[in-house]
């Protein structure tokens, strides 16, 4: 018996991020140059040896799917388990704080039931790290545990966002969710693993009650599970709003969270493209960058993100910014503080400015 | 499954010796090429960019990392439901067994896999040349001209001529003469080592060579001269493109520095005749506060703090702060460390050139400086 699964909630959205998810689940945005946010819980669980991968997909379901393909760029495409997907309910959250909601579980119960494993990871999008399960689920098994959560102490959290409290000798004295932002607080990070059988428990009893968060359910009935909590001491942010996807995009132009979240033994995986280099021309400048394949680049970036496929014409200069796919900068455009989405073309000689505090996002509609 | 008209042999078992440190590990077919690509993938994106689906790979010399790198094929799209790559090793038989002695042998050899097959024609292919093109342009020639073979020629100068097997034509491109290395050419178009035949007329060629103990066993030197010689129809197809065969260092070099241009021979970046390669899951290059590139190709999982200028960085290479690469090609997974400074080199796969080493000269008629795979230059 394989002894863990994985389930990846992605039937969640909000307002908080303008118009990237406009069209998209917060799960298919894209993130750090090829990547999208469902890339890194996927990546966790396969890096930690998971081949059975459940995804509940959201209402729009297109870019996750278009994304996922069969499982083959993530390893899942196998005869013997591989990617599971899980239509979720037609309205998901779309504008609560909820992301793994019970009634999505219920109705793929013989998910639960056939899936072969005795425990099972749980993750939703929206935190940035790169973690070993294997690490947890020792934690776990030491601690007799039925279920555990993976949280960092001393983070910034924001509202909706569950925090844990714990007692002066370390014990969990209660779970809650944050009404506003908050720092220093134990924020958890989204990634339980808990033993099947606890997990077809909560069904049961909720499934009349299906509109509620797993997590609000494990609240209310700490006293009937052994929980444990796994500090996870390395680099991991929240990704809540604009603000935070602007901010922890930028922050992956620090040398040591680039290294650590992307060029260790567990790499992210994503879809791939098989686009071509990134060809740099005779003027071209480029400092403190990520830049995805199959861009050409013949003016200024920095300090920016750059996704594939991104054409920056001569003159062109990008600053504090982040171009998503395909986009064209004309020559001599100005882009600071911005948010380039998806395929935008910007004329030559147009200049764009948001704040480092209020990123401008800037779409084809 | 269903009957194929035409299928590939691509032969992929050369040393490519003039590669020198390049091939010393490695088949030329497997060299790492323009940054992401190997040479093979030239050869194998223009079989399914030809939908010509089921590809033969003939391997002898060094094949694991040829081996590992194609795999099932998935990365070129040759692993449908009515397609597959096939790789196909020398092997015993209880007669004994022998290597690939020559082009012609490979294939003989290999005829039970092409009668499986079935196909009505067989597309003989090098892998270590660099192109894009059509094949089904030239098998529609083929099968117009009611040709038995039809080899793909190229224009090229008198002087280059000596180095190539020159055909001579009439005036409806049909071979009268064809003569490997002329001494003095008498015509100028070149074999590209491209060949169409119908199955039926070199199947039978090959199994009388497999007889001749004279023979070499060779396309060039031996089946395309018997075959004009019993008056089998021989047709020449001119290729206007763009074709190179990377034979030496220099001409690796050349080609490679080519895709720095802004109009290169080969657009790497085009959406039609694209070049697949397996790609790998690295991450997005990063260029450091201290980096600066310019007139680079730049491939995923580059970590750059230093200069890079006018030169080709392959995936997983790292630059560090203060070190130099100028003119230069490093293939994946090169370090140059802090202070180095590397001109107009090639470094192999793995190596790493020393903090503050220096390697290669900027002197335009100097050699090209080249370190081989898994090395340490200090």
């Amino acid at each position: 018996m394989e002894r863990l699964a994985g389930l990846i909630s992605t039937n969640y959205n909000n307002k908080r991020f303008g118009k990237l998810t406009a069209h998209r689940p917060i799960a298919a945005i894209p993130f750090g140059s090829r990547y999208r946010l469902i890339d890194f819980p996927l990546s966790n669980m396969i890096n930690s040896g998971i081949t059975n991968v459940g995804i509940i997909t959201p209402h729009l379901y297109r870019s996750i799917m278009d994304h996922l393909g069969s499982g083959k760029d993530f390893g899942l495409s196998r005869k013997n388990g591989g990617l599971f997907i899980l239509p979720g309910t037609t309205y998901g959250y779309d504008l609560g704080v909820g992301k793994f909601s019970i009634r999505d579980c219920c109705g793929n119960y013989q998910f639960f039931e056939r899936i072969k494993c005795d425990k099972i990871v749980l993750s939703t999008c929206s935190k940035i790290y790169n973690i070993d399960y294997r690490d947890v689920e020792k934690y776990h098994i030491d601690k007799d545990a039925n279920i555990t959560f993976v949280y960092q102490k001393d983070a910034t959290g924001d509202a909706g966002d569950i925090v844990f409290d714990f007692s002066d000798k370390g014990k969990l004295k209660g779970i809650r969710r944050l009404k506003k932002k908050e720092k220093k607080v134990n924020l958890y990070l989204d990634g339980t693993i808990i033993e099947k059988n606890a997990m077809i428990k909560i069904l049961d009893w909720y499934k009349d009650n299906s509109y509620m968060d797993i997590m609000d359910a494990i609240a209310e009935n700490l006293g009937r599970f052994s929980i444990a909590t796994y500090e996870f001491t390395g680099f991991a942010r929240a990704i809540s709003s604009l603000e935070d996807y602007i901010s922890v995009s930028l922050e992956l132009l620090d040398d040591k969270v680039m290294k650590e979240l992307f060029t260790g033994d567990r790499l992210i995986h994503t879809k791939i493209h098989d686009a071509p280099p990134v060809k740099y021309f005779d003027r071209a400048k480029v400092k403190n960058a990520l830049v995805g394949t199959g861009s050409i680049i013949k003016g200024q970036i920095e300090n920016s993100i750059i996704f594939r496929d991104v054409v920056v014409e001569e003159g062109a200069k990008i600053k504090n910014s982040v171009i998503m796919q395909r986009c064209k900068i004309g020559k001599k455009a100005i882009i600071e503080n911005c948010i380039c989405e998806k395929a935008v073309v910007i004329d030559d000689g147009e200049s764009h400015k948001g704040t480092d505090k209020k990123p401008a996002v800037l779409t084809n509609d | 499954m269903q009957k194929k008209e035409c299928i590939a042999m691509l032969l992929a078992g050369g040393q490519g010796s003039r590669l020198k440190a390049l091939t010393k590990r490695i088949a030329k077919p497997a060299v790492s090429f323009g940054g992401k690509y190997r040479i093979i993938d030239f050869a194998l994106s223009n079989c399914i960019n030809s939908d010509i689906n089921t590809v033969g790979i003939l391997t002898q010399y060094k094949p694991y990392l040829l081996n590992s790198y194609i795999g099932n094929g998935e990365g070129w799209d040759l692993d449908g439901l009515n397609g597959q790559v096939s790789l196909l090793p020398p092997y015993f038989t209880e007669e004994g067994g022998s290597w690939y002695n020559g082009t012609a042998d490979a294939i003989f050899k290999n005829m039970d896999f092409i009668d499986e097959m079935n196909p009505e024609y067989v597309l003989i292919l090098s892998g270590d040349h660099l192109y894009k093109m059509d094949y089904n342009e030239m098998l529609k020639y083929h099968k117009n001209t009611k040709a038995d073979l039809t080899v793909s020629v190229i224009n090229v100068t008198l002087e280059e001529a000596s180095r190539f097997g020159i055909m001579s034509v009439d005036s409806d491109l049909k071979i009268t003469k064809f003569t490997e290395k002329p001494k003095k050419p008498d015509s100028t178009l070149a074999s590209m080592g491209i060949y169409i035949f119908t199955w039926s007329v070199l199947r039978k060629a090959l199994i009388e060579d497999s007889t001749d103990e004279k023979s070499e066993h060779d396309f060039g030197k031996n089946i395309i001269p018997n075959l004009l010689a019993e008056n089998k129809r021989l047709l020449a197809y001119e290729f206007k493109g763009y074709w190179k065969d990377i034979g030496t260092i220099d001409s690796y070099y050349e080609a490679t520095m080519d895709l720095l241009k802004d109009n290169p021979h080969i657009d790497i970046f085009s959406k039609e005749q694209k070049i697949f390669s397996n790609s790998n899951i690295s991450p997005p290059h990063f260029v450091g506060a201290n980096g600066k590139v310019e007139k680079s190709l730049v491939c995923n999982g580059c970590i750059i703090d230093g200069t890079v200028t006018n030169s080709i960085l392959s995936s997983n290479v790292i630059v560090e702060k203060g070190a130099e690469v100028i003119d230069s090609i490093l293939l994946p997974n090169v370090k140059v460390r802090a202070g180095a400074k590397v001109i107009r080199a090639i470094v192999g796969e793995s190596s790493e050139i020393s903090a503050k080493a220096k390697l290669g000269s900027a002197a335009k008629n100097s050699e090209i400086a080249l370190i081989g795979d898994n090395e340490v230059y200090k």
